[in-house]
């Protein structure tokens, strides 16, 4: 059987993003992770005829795009969230006072 | 240092060419290089960079804390989904599974023209056609399937006549399509289309040897049958009320200019390249038959890449998968195509009434029952009404299933915006309806043709393709 293990600086890549490319290769590999002191180490066996010499770069390529993708979601989760609030929202979240009454009215009225 | 922009949410995929296809909420795309792309999430791009003002334009990044744009990505997304509350307005109704053709990947196990008890009754046509003028959409699609839909031709004629009653009282418009291999056509048959504007869609694979090693017919050439056909129609009905599919087999991924060539030598100016479904005999005859999505992939683009030289040529064609693709990316507005819904279209913007009184989300949900499957069954025509078929839990389940916004991986794929998923063949090829992205097929080749059509767009062709887009 083979299997390849490649070593990474364990600080660059968190459980997060490891865990989605393992995920994303699953039809190609199975990737078995572990840490140790400060490196990542990432055990890889093949699936029958996905053993290609694309195999480990395209993992590295994958880690680096989720590091990155990952980082664009931390900056943007919370304007997401909001986007998406507004989508079903009957009223405008974003400038409240434009739901309100005129000046010189009254909801009572 | 502070940035003079607001980053807003977007996703990103890398592309074959090492460029990032990155789109917004609303579907709008850009592609950038990596540097870009890593300036643009660092908040350090030059506001003078070259691709600033797409970004911009294309509500990726926000110079004025993000209240408008906010308000804008909600407007349009919320856009795209008002269009899909448009509720079942294709309505499939399997007039019988009798056939005489030996299609190598028959979807729907048809049966022998002679056997009895597979055509839909009178009583259930009747019922079938309350059913549909009963659903509250104002624009009405009947299609007519087989096996051979024309072995049943009184029940057509039935359905159409009394939808066509009550759409004169209600006000909706009826429009009806019958699928046929054309070779049981009469005059009779024409008379009857022409008078009620039916449209007919047929079957052609390509050139006659290919054809008809597809599609074995008793009668000797299916192809030359089906050709005959066309031109009996065109010259009743009028040019464009005939239109063709073909499937392709493994027989045909070698031959995409000929498949395209055949269909430019017969006067068409579309041709529609469909991929072969998991379901009925496609099944049983796998290993002649399948073939993977990245050699779908290929077979496509080379077929693409001849249609459009047909155009450089003065000869307007269209490929009817792209023009899918296209509208979905440059539009609001759904494909009319299940596979690129979300939440799903089977069941909520297609329902198929079959030959017994069954319904069914989809054909491939009622291909599936074929083969023993009951799992995409949401009643019968005599038992249940228009209501309770769309409250049916399965179809509840397949709909909150489908929603790519919380699919894993979807979730993130520069995709995302354009994408659909079909429930019925996750189950088929999957075990369930919601799927896993790495090992579907359906996402190989969807990403694949997305990349493919966005760099078309950057390329010569992009006029011709935004026309297409426009339908």
């Amino acid at each position: 059987m083979t299997t390849h293990e490649v070593r990474l600086g364990a600080s660059f890549y968190p459980d997060a993003v490891v865990i989605v490319v393992i995920h994303r290769l699953s039809h190609r590999a199975g990737i078995a992770p572990r840490r140790e002191g400060d490196e990542l180490i990432l055990t890889i066996v093949p699936r029958t005829g996905h053993n290609d010499d694309d195999l480990v770069p395209d993992l590295l390529q994958l880690l680096s795009d989720e590091a990155l993708r990952q980082k664009l979601d931390a900056k943007t989760t919370g304007i997401r969230a909001l986007i998406m609030a507004q989508l079903f929202s009957d009223v405008t979240l974003t400038r409240p006072g434009l739901d309100g009454d005129p000046p010189g009215f009254s909801g009572s009225m | 240092m502070s940035s003079w922009y607001r980053l807003l949410p977007f996703q990103m995929d890398r592309m074959q060419s090492g460029h990032y296809l990155c789109s917004s909420i609303a579907g709008d795309h850009v592609i950038l290089q990596r540097e870009t792309l890593c300036s643009v999430i660092d908040g350090t791009l030059p506001r003078e960079h070259q691709d600033a003002q797409d970004l911009m334009a294309g509500l990726f990044l926000s110079t004025d804390g993000g209240h408008a744009e906010v308000d804008l990505l909600a407007t349009r997304l919320r856009t795209r989904l008002h269009e899909r509350r448009s509720l079942a307005s294709l309505h499939i109704v399997v007039a019988t599974l009798r056939c005489a053709n030996a299609c190598g990947y028959c979807q729907v196990s048809r049966v022998h023209p002679e056997a009895r008890g597979k055509d839909l009754s009178d009583d259930n046509a009747d019922r079938t056609a309350d059913l549909i003028m009963s659903c509250p959409s104002s624009r009405i699609k009947v299609e007519f399937q087989g096996g051979e839909a024309l072995l049943n031709m009184p029940v057509v004629q039935r359905i159409v006549e009394r939808c066509d009653a009550a759409a004169a009282f209600s006000g909706k418009l009826v429009s009806y399509v019958i699928a046929t291999s054309l070779s049981h056509l009469t005059d009779a048959n024409l008379d009857f289309f022409a008078a009620r504007q039916v449209h007919i869609s047929t079957s052609l694979d390509g050139p006659q040897w290919l054809h008809d090693r597809n599609r074995p017919s008793p009668t000797g050439s299916g192809w030359l049958t089906t050709v005959a056909g066309i031109e009996r129609c065109r010259r009743r009905l009028g040019h464009d009320c005939v239109s063709a599919l073909m499937t392709t087999a493994r027989t045909s991924l070698a031959h995409a200019d000929a498949i395209v060539d055949q269909y430019q030598e017969l006067g068409f100016h579309s041709i529609f390249l469909r991929w072969l479904n998991p379901f009925g005999d496609a099944v049983r005859h796998r290993q002649r038959l399948s073939y993977t999505a990245l050699e779908w992939l290929t077979f496509w683009q080379r077929a693409l890449d001849r249609v459009l030289s047909w155009n450089d040529r003065g000869y307007p064609m269209r490929e009817e998968f792209t023009c899918l693709l296209l509208r979905r990316m440059l539009s609001p507005h759904p494909a009319g195509f299940v596979d690129l819904d979300s939440p799903t279209g089977s069941g909520t913007s297609v329902l198929v009434y079959n030959y017994d009184g069954s319904i069914y989300v989809s054909d491939e949900g009622r291909m599936l029952a074929e083969i023993g499957d009951q799992t995409f069954r949401l009643g019968h025509v005599q038992t249940h009404t228009y209501a309770q078929i769309m409250d049916n839990p399965t179809l509840r389940n397949m709909v909150s299933a489908t929603m790519l916004e919380t699919t894993p991986r979807c979730d993130r794929c520069a995709c995302l915006p354009w994408c659909g998923v079909d429930p019925v063949v996750n189950h088929a090829t999957q075990g369930d309806i919601r799927g896993c992205r790495p090992t579907s097929d359906h996402c190989q080749r969807m990403e694949g043709a997305f990349h493919y059509v966005v760099g078309l767009l950057r390329g010569p062709h992009r006029d011709l393709l935004l026309s297409w887009a426009a339908g």
